[in-house]
């Protein structure tokens, strides 16, 4: 098969998934409309959606059908879904494709990011360290991953803030070569590199090959090299060498019929491989404990949150529930809290109280925040300070937690005192976001398991 | 006493409270708008309120106005109009915690017909971080502005108020609705529902959507607050939804719903008021702020004296 036939298409369909993500991520809003739900079933193409998953509910999804579908296909031909339907790939692709059309040539890689060689055998150890923090407790590992990134990013973006983030990635592309955050950073790409190696189609060079090397210089990955004749694990299908190949061009075939194996970026088992396993071990156990809940941290978390050690490991920090929030009620921890909370999000009931919607339940993506019925939920419970209430104290008729308590929670004696129901209570913060005592009579306090039996 | 005699006295007796409270009110008053009583149009029959029975929304508003002298007398040519409805709580109509939504788009509906330049619905939820919710789940949004009205949410925007003084006994300086002061006419358009801390939420409480600070009222005294608001800037009409409501878990509700079957139209928000919460099962002078109002003599609270016209 000729890729050359893709030439408009391998440029259209990434882009497509980019401005769709975008589209879906603006969506994430009260009321949720129906296409927010997509979003949820995009995500689920990501292997290492599906890892956290096994990992942390011991068993297979029902949706798991959609990761080995990307996994399958990855072990047919190879990063098809990085080249063709991750939408931090569709950024990049238009990244390489404007900077061919500024350029007017078609030269991807940079002078400036020859020095990128040397990280090639770093990458799987870089691999294993990412894996070994997010076996151990570290949602941040998802984070990296496209769909999870690209949605924090993109909300940050639409709230006027700089997606510090999608500039690194750009730019990263810019200096060095267009998609060197999905051959060295992404754990999702790394992942499908990896399986990659096992694909039973590579795309081969011509037998009449002059190894002119134009395949190499417009390569985005690098994978493409006239010293080999197969593409590496790397390759996207793009289709760009076929396109550039003065021969009779570049083609997927069947990789058995020529008994090379395909080039892999170093092979394990060699003395400096196994050190530079063991160093990355040795680093995720030493970075682990910053990444992990700090002691006796337990910020009031959306409803059906999951127990803090739980909920830290799988949230991602996309900030999908904080977008979908109705009250906004959901912020992001700032970057002060630590780099274990930094990003996850809290509810502040002064600020704002939650509504009881169950959006935010709705649109995660990890399982942090789990489907749980109101009456099951516990974000927190109400406690009074009669010392400060103005009912207890000063004998008032206020009740503003009783007006503002959505589950009739807050009952009131014959005096106008009120008094939690402990049974009812959810502890959206209603009455602590009504309360009208500076510094308020009414707090909700966190509890560790944040459900009820 | 025959009857003639009867509503003599009592027209005599309302005339002179009416007088009495003309008096009370001090001419030197500092209020930026003069709380004016405002004065039946001619035409209109002189009743305390009217009641309407039914649970047709529409054929209940029709009928309503018909029975006070037409829509006309009150809607003129060009005025804008500022319906002050209750959708303070999330909840959908069914739910009866909130003015009948039907109902207030079929009044918006007719004040337009009447000739009406605007006409804007306004209310302060009570869950001031997501007004929305209300709008929403009420469904008020979408038939007002079907009907070509305009729905305001006041929550977190200060903008929308302007700092007033009042002479009232706790009530002195507080920032009210600009909609409402601007307005030529302003209708309130309360539920009779059960409300936890005030006992009840009908025409008065229902003012409280009005002003920037709610927490002052429950800090200092609510219902004290809530009668000298009331006048402060009192309803050229007040109609209130009595087609079914809550009867316990106010105001939030859901809670167990009464149907009533009828709404109730005035002048006179004290008595309607007070009319309301007879139906309810409760004495007027049982809830708080009615029974200063009727102190304070803003209207007619005892139940023998109102002068009810049954449509």
């Amino acid at each position: 098969m000729k890729l050359s036939t893709f030439r408009y298409w391998r440029t259209f369909v990434p882009a497509c998934m980019l401005v769709a993500t975008i589209f879906l991520v603006v969506r994430q809003t009260y009321p949720l409309p129906p296409e927010s739900q997509l979003l949820l079933w995009y995500s689920r193409l990501d292997p290492l959606l599906l890892l956290s998953f096994l990992r942390w509910e011991g068993q297979f999804p029902t949706w798991g059908m959609l990761p080995l579908a990307t996994i399958i296909i990855t072990v047919l031909v190879g990063r098809i879904f990085c080249g063709w339907l991750c939408p931090v790939g569709g950024l990049l692709t238009l990244q390489h494709s404007m900077k061919v059309s500024v350029q007017q040539q078609s030269n991807s890689r940079n002078n400036l990011g020859n020095w990128t060689k040397h990280l090639y055998p770093y990458r799987y150890p870089w691999l294993l360290f990412l894996l070994v923090l997010m076996m151990f407790g570290s949602g941040w590992v998802m984070y990296l991953s496209p769909f999870h990134l690209l949605t924090e990013e993109v909300s940050r973006v639409l709230q006027l803030k700089i997606p510090w983030i999608l500039l690194l990635i750009i730019a990263l592309g810019m200096m060095t070569f267009p998609r060197f955050w999905c051959v060295f950073i992404c754990p999702s790409g790394l992942i499908l590199s990896l399986l990659s190696r096992l694909r039973m189609f590579v795309v081969k060079a011509p037998k009449d090959c002059r190894f002119c090397g134009r395949c190499q210089q417009v390569c985005p990955t690098g994978a493409a090299s006239p010293k080999t004749s197969i593409a590496s694990s790397d390759c996207l299908l793009c289709g760009r060498c076929s396109q550039q190949c003065p021969a009779s061009s570049v083609a997927v075939t069947w990789r058995f019929q020529d008994k090379k194996k395909p080039m892999g970026t170093g092979t394990f088992f060699t003395r400096g491989e196994m050190i530079r396993m063991g160093s990355a071990l040795a680093l995720a156990i030493a970075t682990l404990p910053s990444l992990l809940r700090p002691a006796q941290a337990n910020p009031l978390r959306p409803p059906g949150a999951l127990e803090e050690d739980e909920f830290l490991a799988r949230c991602s920090r996309c900030g999908r529930c904080i977008k979908a929030c109705p009250s906004q009620c959901l912020t992001g921890m700032p970057f002060s809290s630590g780099p274990a909370l930094f990003l996850t999000p809290v509810i502040i009931p002064r600020e704002a109280r939650c509504e009881l919607t169950q959006d935010c339940q709705k649109v995660c993506p990890t399982g942090a925040i789990s489907h749980l019925p109101i009456e099951k939920a516990l974000i927190g419970l109400a406690t009074i300070d009669h010392s400060r209430c103005i009912g207890w104290a000063e004998g008032k008729l206020c009740l503003i937690c009783q007006e503002q308590c959505p589950q009739q929670a807050i009952n009131a004696d014959s005096q106008d005192r009120p008094s939690v129901i402990t049974d009812n209570c959810v502890g959206c913060g209603a009455c602590e976001n009504g309360c009208p005592v500076e510094g308020p009579a009414i707090v909700i306090q966190p509890q560790p398991w944040r459900r009820r039996p | 006493m025959d009857r003639r005699e009867f509503l003599k006295t009592a027209a005599l007796s309302g005339l002179s409270l009416a007088v009495l409270g003309c008096t009370k009110a001090p001419s030197d008053s500092s209020a930026i708008v003069p709380s004016t009583t405002p004065v039946a149009p001619p035409g209109a029959p002189n009743f305390d309120l009217t009641v309407v029975q039914g649970t047709d929304p529409e054929g209940l508003l029709n009928r309503g106005f018909k029975a006070i002298g037409g829509i006309d007398n009150y809607v003129r040519k060009n005025a804008t109009v500022v319906i002050k409805p209750n959708f303070s709580v999330p909840r959908t109509p069914e739910e009866a915690a909130t003015t009948n939504t039907a109902m207030v788009a079929a009044l918006v509906k007719m004040c337009l017909g009447a000739g009406a330049k605007e006409v804007k619905v306004v209310d302060q939820p009570l869950n001031s971080s997501s007004p929305v919710l209300c709008l929403e789940r009420t469904g008020i949004k979408s038939a007002v502005e079907a009907v070509g009205g305009k729905v305001i949410t006041y929550n977190g925007v200060k903008d929308y108020f302007r700092p007033v003084t009042h002479n009232g006994k706790i009530l002195k300086n507080f920032d009210f609705s600009n909609d409402v002061l601007d307005a030529d006419l302003f209708i309130n358009f309360p539920i009779l529902k059960h409300h936890g801390g005030a006992k009840l939420t009908l025409g008065m409480k229902n003012l409280m959507g009005l002003i920037w600070d709610r927490r002052f009222f429950h800090t200092s005294d609510l219902h004290q607050c809530i009668a000298d608001l009331a006048a402060f800037k009192k309803p050229h009409l007040t109609i209130m939804d009595a087609i079914r409501g809550i009867t316990a878990n106010g105001p939030t509700g859901p809670g167990p719903i009464r149907e009533y079957g009828q709404i109730v139209l005035g002048t006179d928000q004290v008595a309607i008021d007070a009319y309301a919460a007879s139906l309810f099962g409760m004495r007027p002078e049982e809830v708080g702020y009615i029974r200063i109002a009727g102190e304070m003599g803003l209207g007619q609270i005892q139940w023998e004296k109102l002068r009810i016209q049954k449509v």
